[in-house]
């Protein structure tokens, strides 16, 4: 749902065209898989994101945060009452800041589908979630990842939800063996691009 | 020059609260920060009245002068400007703050002292925006936010003081008295 009560379109102030500055963070905030007790089950991949504005600038600076289930399609989260293993050495979230090229990575695995409660055999397809804030307040997006190929995204009323297929394209991620770890983990990249500065209101 | 197409939003789903969020977050100004200490608090409802847990709500504000953080060299620097925090089983949020001074606008205007506010909630395919006021500033005439959206929608961004020190701001997504919202 859209919210139908839109009033005015925001302005450009000094409210607007600043925010919040985020510390980087530390390198272990990047790695989802290294538990205490070893490396998460599932199949090991690379994440790098990088951060463009529409002009394709890389945005240095930019804050990203990932969250996802784990292999077997498991959110750590108490909401999450589905019978699917906890994985204990997968931690579900990721965090940082990019780098001057606009540039971060993550470790992660690739997460499993899992069944939406109430939905009649919905499975939502292998995502992975995503928040970027760029340097203003309005440049903070919140989206979902998904991977090329898998047969769920044709059928996912989330991801369909795009109607217009290009820009559910622009949310599938590209393999790139330069992103991944030889022999050890698979790459792959996703281009973020934020609303800029003289941007116009997106249609709903 | 390319010209880049922004990323499609997505919902924020069920499960975030583990990815963004800690204990810290709702706190935006600290102890040592100048100025009027309160708390922010409201509740977020529905279309049908309905409360609404889990939504992630965002709040980005000026310190006590008016001034933001990373952007004016003068700045409080005990006020970060930023905080977020989550609705509660009661559909409850609190932020922990001081009040934020008048700041410039557009032209030669001032803006009336303002927390920007941006929510995510499941069910919501964006973000969306809004603004909360406090009842008692004398900018409000010439804020021209509030001037845009005329008087009747202007309304619903103004909080209430329920306490000397406690502004209470409730966030009605959809139905009568909705909450009016910016398009970002």
């Amino acid at each position: 749902m859209a919210p139908d009560n839109v009033h005015a379109i925001a302005p450009r102030t000094a409210t607007e065209l600043s925010g919040p500055i985020f510390a980087r963070s530390a390198d272990e905030d990047r790695n989802l898989v290294s538990g205490k007790g070893g490396q998460a089950i599932g199949s090991l991949m690379r994440l790098k994101v990088r951060v463009l504005d529409e002009d394709a600038r890389p945005q240095p600076g930019s804050f990203i945060e990932i969250w996802q289930a784990n292999a077997a399609g498991k959110y750590q989260h108490p909401q999450d009452q589905r019978d699917a293993p906890i994985d204990p050495n997968f931690r579900s979230w990721g965090r940082g800041v990019v780098d001057a090229n606009g540039e971060i990575d993550f470790i992660t695995i690739r997460p499993g589908a899992y069944p939406v409660p109430n939905s009649g055999g919905w499975w939502r397809p292998p995502h992975i979630h995503l928040s970027a804030y760029g340097s203003t307040f309005l440049s903070h997006i919140i989206t979902q990842l998904y991977f090329p190929g898998d047969p769920l995204n044709e059928i996912d009323g989330i991801f369909q939800g795009i109607p217009d297929p290009v820009a559910r394209e622009r949310l599938v991620l590209k393999p790139d063996a330069d992103s991944g770890i030889p022999e050890a983990a698979l790459g792959f990249r996703f281009d973020l691009v934020l609303r800029g500065r003289s941007q116009t209101p997106l249609e709903n | 020059m390319t010209r880049l197409t922004p990323t499609a939003a997505q919902t924020v789903g069920p499960f975030y609260s583990y990815g963004l969020l800690t204990k810290e977050d709702c706190v935006v100004a600290g102890p040592t920060a100048l100025g009027r200490h309160i708390k922010l608090v409201g509740k977020l409802i529905n279309r049908d009245g309905n409360l609404c847990r889990d939504a992630l709500i965002e709040i980005w504000q000026a310190d006590a002068a008016g001034l933001y953080n990373g952007r004016d060299a003068d700045a409080d620097p005990a006020v970060k400007g930023f905080g977020r925090t989550l609705t509660d089983e009661n559909g409850s949020f609190e932020f922990q703050t001081v009040l934020p001074g008048a700041c410039p606008g557009s032209g030669n205007s001032w803006q009336a002292p303002h927390f920007a506010v941006g929510l995510f909630a499941g069910g919501l395919t964006r973000r969306v925006v809004t603004r909360i006021y406090t009842p008692d500033s004398p900018e409000l005439e010439e804020d021209e936010v509030l001037t845009q959206l005329g008087k009747e929608a202007a309304k619903t961004l103004i909080g209430r003081w329920v306490s000397e020190n406690t502004l209470e701001f409730d966030i009605r997504l959809a139905g009568e008295g909705a909450t009016a919202f910016l398009q970002d």
